[in-house]
């Protein structure tokens, strides 16, 4: 692999290495395959050229989303399913298929489509990594997104009143899937044994998300709970895996978090913060108060005071000039 | 829409598996000398496929607007069967309808063997029906040709225009959520001989049987014979798919097979 190429994604958060089932997608086969990449979390989705991550740099060309990275690995010799046997690696097609038509519409819906989750949660993950102007117009990109998506997988329109969804359908789908999956899983290291295949990276992409993410209304959540495999699947995979890309936006200030409990919310809102919020803040402040001295007329005070003090001192220079 | 059918098939089943299949079950399906497509004609033969393995009575009642009485669904939303009280589209919920009468052929698999067939019956729907759509609709000249003038047959002049724009509008939709609008036709030819191998691999794996599992005809069958004997006959002016599944001799001594069985059609050629 080409030096300097690296693969481009979101940053993630609740310990995953990323917040999107596309980008998740994409790590897996890399780190699946022990690809020798860098991984650049911390990317600006609007310089992919779609305006979308993933993407993959190797020097000055760009290989956007999961099936244009597949495809360069696949070439540089990096295929996901090359340790299967025939009949795996068919299976392995199957039933990522399935598992697609099972679980995407209950995924894009309940991220995106669902009101309150997307207006509490998701909408914030999306803006919060993206830069400033676009962040207010960035998100909604993926709801329209997924607004086809519910339309065609599972019949109904999200712009429509909300006792108008049918939301049980994509429910009860998704969760006949998980229960088929920890079947199958068993107890197994992968779904097929003891190598990877493509199978375990969209399995992994997607029951991880849902599993972590901390949305007002998720029913799927719960119920991988119930299935042990699958979250020591997901468990696992996370540790082993992508021990250097995880990212919690909390995890900094666990230690802390034990003796603040005598403050305000909003106070702690603020100790958990980044520290360049904190600077920022901390200027922020400092200007706030001399813009309030100010209009106060503080400085003139001070500087009348000064200059009545010096005008003193210049008259009894003078004074003793003119002794002198 | 999906949620009647799913509480449908919820609340009923039950009393489902006393009653006996009605003896006016009716299907219906858009004009097939005029107006059907490919992919509607492709997911029509496998619903029939389907019941005649079952053994099970049913007439086919030819409607010009079939698509615009169908319940929903997520490919076609073709055909639709009316059964007693009960209205189902597309191949899954009639099959669900169908075992919750316990007609089904198929109820010899073990639950693995089941699990593994669904995934197989998933691929086959979402593969060929995308490449199905594909050529129909984002192919010029098969769309000119052939998909608007048919898809408009049945509605006079400015309706047929609204109608295949609309029709367009959605089959390219679905193409783009199934992540199929940004492919060259290589591609879809490369994806449509992927899925041919993984069933062709399947057939060979029991070489006694006609059958892709063991002795006896399941859903995998029917759902594989509909769109392969579809695209096989279907004459368009770009023949890349049939050319493409034609390369698997197994997959068409197959489909020879099922028609002789169950058709008597016979307008596959040697």
């Amino acid at each position: 692999m080409q030096l300097g190429s690296k693969l481009l994604v979101y940053k993630g958060e609740w310990g995953l290495p990323s917040i999107d089932f596309e980008c998740m997608r994409a790590l897996c086969l890399l780190r699946f395959t022990r690809c020798p990449m860098d991984i650049e979390t911390n990317a600006n989705p609007l310089r992919s050229g779609a305006g979308k991550l993933p993407y993959l740099q190797i020097g000055n060309d760009k290989f956007i989303g999961y099936k244009e990275i597949k495809r360069v690995l696949d070439l540089k010799g990096y295929p996901v399913d090359a340790h299967l046997n025939t009949k795996q690696k068919h299976l392995s097609t199957t039933y990522s298929n399935w598992v697609f038509t099972q679980l995407h519409a209950y995924y894009h819906y309940f991220l995106y489509g669902d009101p309150h989750n997307y207006d509490t949660t998701t909408r914030g993950l999306y803006a919060k990594r993206t830069p400033f102007p676009f962040n207010f117009y960035y998100p909604s990109t993926y709801q329209r997104e997924a607004c086809d998506v519910v339309q065609v997988l599972g019949g109904f329109d999200i712009n429509d009143k909300l006792e108008k969804h049918d939301g049980d359908y994509l429910v009860v789908n998704a969760k006949k899937c998980v229960n088929l999956l920890s079947r199958k899983l068993g107890r197994k290291v992968w779904f097929f044994g003891d190598t990877y295949s493509e199978l375990d990276a969209i399995v992994y992409s997607y029951l991880a998300i849902i599993f972590k993410i901390t949305l007002p209304n998720n029913p799927l959540q719960n119920h991988i709970k119930g299935c042990q495999n699958l979250v020591n699947f997901i468990n696992r995979i996370t540790k082993d895996i992508f021990r250097n890309e995880c990212y919690s936006s909390t995890k900094l200030t666990k230690g802390s978090s034990y003796t603040d409990s005598t403050l305000t919310p909003s106070e702690r809102k603020f100790v958990e913060t980044e520290l360049n919020t904190k600077i920022v803040a901390g200027v922020g402040a400092v200007l706030a108060m001399g813009a309030f001295a100010a209009w106060r007329g503080l400085y003139t005070q001070l500087t009348r005071s000064s200059a009545d003090y010096d005008g003193v001192d210049y008259e009894d220079d003078e004074l003793e000039e003119v002794l002198d | 829409m999906q949620s009647s059918q799913y509480l449908n098939q919820l609340h009923t089943a039950d009393k489902l598996s006393e009653e006996p299949w009605p003896e006016d079950a009716t299907l219906y399906q858009p004009f097939e000398a005029e107006q059907i497509l490919l992919p509607e004609n492709a997911s029509c033969l496998a619903v029939k496929a389907y019941l005649k393995m079952c053994n099970l009575p049913f007439g086919v009642r030819s409607c010009a607007n079939a698509e615009h009485m169908s319940p929903g669904g997520r490919m076609t939303k073709l055909p639709f069967i009316r059964a007693g009280a009960f209205i189902f589209a597309e191949f899954e919920p009639i099959v669900n309808f169908v075992e919750q009468k316990d007609m089904a052929i198929g109820s010899w698999q073990d639950e693995d063997e089941k699990a593994d067939m669904r995934t197989y019956v998933s691929l086959v729907e979402n593969i060929f029906t995308m490449a199905e759509l594909y050529v129909s609709f984002k192919n010029e000249r098969v769309y000119k040709e052939v998909t608007a003038p048919r898809n408009g047959a049945v509605y006079p002049w400015p309706l047929n225009l609204m109608q295949n724009y609309s029709k367009r509008r959605n089959a390219l939709r679905q193409l783009k959520v199934y992540q199929w609008h940004d492919l060259d036709i290589e591609h879809v030819i490369e994806k449509v001989a992927k899925c041919c191998e993984t069933l062709e691999y399947k057939l060979k794996e029991s070489p006694d049987t006609p059958f892709f599992f063991g002795d006896q005809p399941c859903e995998l069958d029917a759902i594989a014979f509909g769109h392969l004997f579809s695209i096989l006959t279907t004459r368009l002016p770009n023949m890349a798919l049939a050319q493409t599944v034609q390369k698997f001799g197994h997959l068409v001594t197959f489909c020879r097979f099922i028609d002789e069985k169950y058709f008597q059609m016979r307008c596959l050629q040697d």
